[in-house]
């Protein structure tokens, strides 16, 4: 009876966790059956769903563009090149 | 009074992603972003003894930055007028109006969203700019770039489990300071 009951009931940090992994499509079918199970009765949870799908939405909406880490690093080798010729 | 100091050791990791997204909303060109993102760091390095230091760092660069993308929409912008050259006059119904002026502008629908796409990203970018390094830099990765977890792992070298960690704390610091400058 005990672990029937852990099965579904989740605690709250486990919710956020499941809320943030769902936010990029990477919680299964049982975690998110965990998650709206929870959602039914827990306020903080239901907030915290809500902030979280609005940030996401927020971000995707704003399509914005960002170098990823070999560009960085190739853009600050350059830099720093630059940067001596100057000193 | 001057009241701001340039210090170029940080420009690359402080406003390189900013000044690319508003390059690559500029000139759709990824490439091209790069290359002007990189000149206005260049030009910037030049000029360092003109910064009177009334402007913020990144006030400063996108002045800047603006200068090159308006260079190089004149240097695109003389091709294309050398192409138009060879366009003749739509004669037929219309007298004297050139082709182009009878398609609608694509720009005009979504002025205003772009104008508002800006004021988001840039309110995104200081937003991450608040956050400690590698919390921004494994959200950027995780949110912005869709990268998987497991390439973002073995890239930093961090477990599956310290990911998810970084990015709540990063999820929930981003929305409260989204929540002061634009919800």
């Amino acid at each position: 009876m005990k672990q029937k009951k852990s099965f579904l009931f989740i605690s709250c940090d486990e919710a956020k966790h499941i809320c943030d992994k769902a936010q990029y499509k990477e919680a299964s079918i049982l975690e998110k059956m965990k998650l709206n199970v929870r959602y039914l009765w827990c306020k903080v949870t239901r907030s915290y769903i809500k902030r979280n799908k609005k940030l996401t939405h927020t971000i995707k909406s704003s399509n914005i563009n960002c170098l990823n880490n070999s560009e960085k690093q190739h853009l600050q080798k350059q830099f720093k090149q630059e940067l001596k010729k100057q000193q | 009074m001057p009241t701001h100091k340039l210090n170029p050791d940080n420009w690359i990791n402080k406003y390189s992603d900013y000044l690319f997204n508003y390059t690559i909303s500029r000139v759709n060109d990824r490439e091209m972003a790069k290359d002007l993102v990189q000149d206005t760091f260049f030009a910037a390095l030049k000029s360092m003894k003109n910064f009177k230091g009334n402007a913020s760092e990144r006030t400063w660069l996108i002045a800047i930055l603006k200068r090159k993308i308006i260079d190089y929409y004149r240097k695109i912008n003389s091709k294309k007028g050398q192409a138009e050259v060879r366009m003749s006059y739509n004669a037929e119904d219309n007298d004297g109006d050139w082709l182009e002026e009878q398609v609608a502008d694509p720009y005009d629908k979504t002025a205003e969203d772009d104008l508002e796409n800006d004021e988001l990203g840039d309110a995104i970018f200081k937003c991450l700019d608040k956050l400690p390094e590698k919390q921004a830099s494994v959200f950027r990765m995780k949110t912005i770039e869709g990268l998987d977890t497991e390439t973002i792992c073995n890239e930093l070298n961090i477990t599956a489990s310290n990911l998810w960690v970084i990015i709540h704390r990063a999820r929930n610091a981003m929305a409260d300071c989204m929540e002061k400058t634009w919800f």
